[in-house]
């Protein structure tokens, strides 16, 4: 498994570079005329989309990984959940409403909404219910709070809002800043930081609630925790991001081919998978034709939902072989 | 002479931001049956305060019914069924032109006064349009007009051509936007950054909060963003303005 990360962490670094560099030729240009725009040019403009995207992806891995232990349940992801519909919800209100203007202050907005979004499935699905009910209730917390946020976009003070809600519901990393860079993921970074030093936890949760419990993890405070902390990782990147869906759902069932199945294990390697995803989904966005924005939650979208399907279908047949006569 | 100017004193509801400018500027109270809400914001128009003397819509004919309009000026058309309805009541449908170019601002100034009765009313407005296109001046510098997000004026549109008269020649980009890589590595030699509900959060509004924008190097002037939604006759002021500024 070490092998594993250790190459995957490699070809994360090597996207990375070309995701910097791409596309060269107004470096190339700028190296000759004027290196040191060349250099503001990389750190300024480049850095923190590149920083971003795989920040995002490392953050969607790690808690879609940390989630789907703890529901037991491998549709347990960010986006499914509704946690990134409720933090773009909660930016949205703090940013757009009451004006707040400190990236990390609406960070926390992030965090609040996707915590409330979390504590509803909680009390709607319960922590150890089958996937439908799961699924339901993460899709009906989704789609309440994009609706919620659509609504606070279209009565807001400014007219161009409601078409920021594009952006919102889909997410992009064009042209932010380096603070706003920083105001992601470094709480993001901590929180999931602190998840990692859940895996075990998570890995003996698996086994059993009583067997977890015995070994001095219970239950009930370790999935408090996964649920708090993924909500101010995921709240962190959605409110300078935007919603980003099925990285967090395919990348920790990647992770778990790498893990040999141990959820709690799988925690680590999800993580440079979430980051390789979002790195080559954000570079595949800009090969885009000049003048039109494709938001890259929509390529993870379009390339994701073959696998939400195959997911479902597989768990309906496995039960239905079980239950059959 | 137009039939309509011998509807001497006629009163004229205007369902329309950029009519109510014309209407606001060339009619005396009593001739202005309504105005658009829209002028009545003070984030939309210069002259909110005075259109708030009257009546508002909402830019359908069924708002300004009960004030019996002689005239209703719109611009951009309304459909054929209020143009319908406006003949079945005897309401005048006139429609200005969405101006192209600063001689379409001239047309519509004298359309307005003419449909006033008094086409010499719009003499003064003729007067400094004229004035400002003949004062010119000769040489233009770089420059980019931006409001939030990048979005830019169209290098030859009607926006352009009041710039040009303020010594400022719109640079054209490729996609009608400017990107921040543009902003560092080709900065124009003059910003004009438009404060349209600049206090107001929105991505653009974020987009020109981005440190690259906000020490651009580039001369940094402010547009009067209300004034560049409609482009007529109340850029005359904002040309002489900018002119002066950019000098």
């Amino acid at each position: 498994m070490n092998r594993s990360i250790a190459l995957l962490s490699a070809a994360l670094v090597v996207l990375m570079v070309v995701h910097l560099v791409v596309p060269l030729a107004p470096l190339l240009e700028l190296r000759r005329t004027d290196p040191g725009l060349a250099t503001l040019l990389l750190t300024e403009i480049r850095m923190p989309r590149t920083l971003l995207a795989a920040g995002y992806g490392a953050v969607l891995g790690t808690t879609g990984a940390a989630l789907q232990a703890t529901f037991a349940n491998p549709l347990a992801s960010p986006d499914i959940t509704g946690s990134s519909s409720g933090a773009a919800l909660g930016a949205v209100l703090g940013g757009y409403w009451l004006g707040i203007s400190d990236p990390l202050a609406l960070a926390a907005f992030g965090a609040g909404g996707a915590g409330l979004a979390l504590v509803a499935l909680l009390l709607l699905a319960g922590r150890r219910s089958d996937s439908a009910a799961l699924l339901l209730a993460g899709v009906a917390i989704a789609l309440a709070a994009g609706a919620a946020t659509s609504l606070l976009l279209a009565l807001a003070p400014s007219p161009f809002a409601f078409y920021d809600s594009f952006e919102w519901l889909m997410g992009s990393f064009v042209d932010r800043s380096l603070a706003q860079a920083a105001a992601a993921l470094i709480p993001a970074g901590l929180a999931c930081a602190l998840l990692a030093r859940r895996a075990r936890a998570l890995d003996l949760l698996a086994l059993g609630e009583d067997v977890a419990a015995s070994l001095g993890f219970p239950p009930r405070r370790v999935a408090l925790e996964v649920v708090a902390l993924s909500a101010v990782a995921v709240g962190a990147c959605v409110s300078v991001c935007g919603a980003i869906g099925f990285v967090g759902l395919i990348a920790p069932y990647a992770a778990r081919r790498v893990s040999r199945g141990h959820p709690g294990r799988a925690l680590l390697p999800a993580a440079p998978i979430g980051a390789l995803l979002l790195v080559v989904a954000d570079l595949a966005v800009r090969f885009a034709p000049a003048g039109r924005v494709i938001p890259v939650g929509m390529l993870t979208t379009i390339v994701g939902t073959p696998l939400l399907i195959w997911l479902v279908t597989g768990m309906r047949r496995t039960t239905t072989r079980r239950f059959a006569p | 002479m137009p039939a309509f100017a011998l509807l001497i004193g006629a009163r004229i509801a205007s369902l329309n931001l950029c009519t109510d400018e014309y209407l606001l500027l060339l009619a005396r109270p009593r001739e202005i049956a309504s105005v658009s809400f829209l002028s009545q914001d003070r984030a939309e128009s210069p002259l909110w305060q005075q259109a708030r003397r009257y009546p508002a819509n909402r830019g359908s004919i069924e708002d300004v019914l009960t004030r019996r309009p002689d005239v209703m000026l719109t611009m951009g058309g309304g459909g054929r069924a209020t143009r319908l309805i406006a003949a079945r009541l005897d309401i005048r449908p006139v429609e200005l032109k969405a101006p192209n170019s600063l001689d379409d601002v001239a047309i519509n100034l004298r359309t307005v006064a003419a449909l006033l009765g008094e086409p010499r009313r719009a003499a003064p407005w003729l007067d400094k349009l004229a004035q400002l296109q003949r004062s010119r001046p000769a040489t233009s510098k770089d420059a980019l007009w931006l409001s939030g997000g990048g979005q830019m004026l169209a290098p030859g549109s009607i926006g352009a051509q009041w710039l040009r008269l303020a010594g400022l020649s719109q640079r054209g980009l490729p996609g009608g936007r400017a990107d921040l890589e543009t902003m560092l590595v080709r900065p124009p030699a003059v910003l004009v950054v438009s404060n349209y509900r600049s206090a107001q959060v929105s991505s653009g509004q974020r987009w020109l909060d981005h440190p690259i924008v906000r020490q651009a190097k580039a001369r940094r002037l402010t547009a009067e963003g209300r004034r560049w939604t409609c482009l007529g006759p109340l850029m005359i002021g904002e040309i002489e303005r900018l002119r002066a500024a950019a000098r």
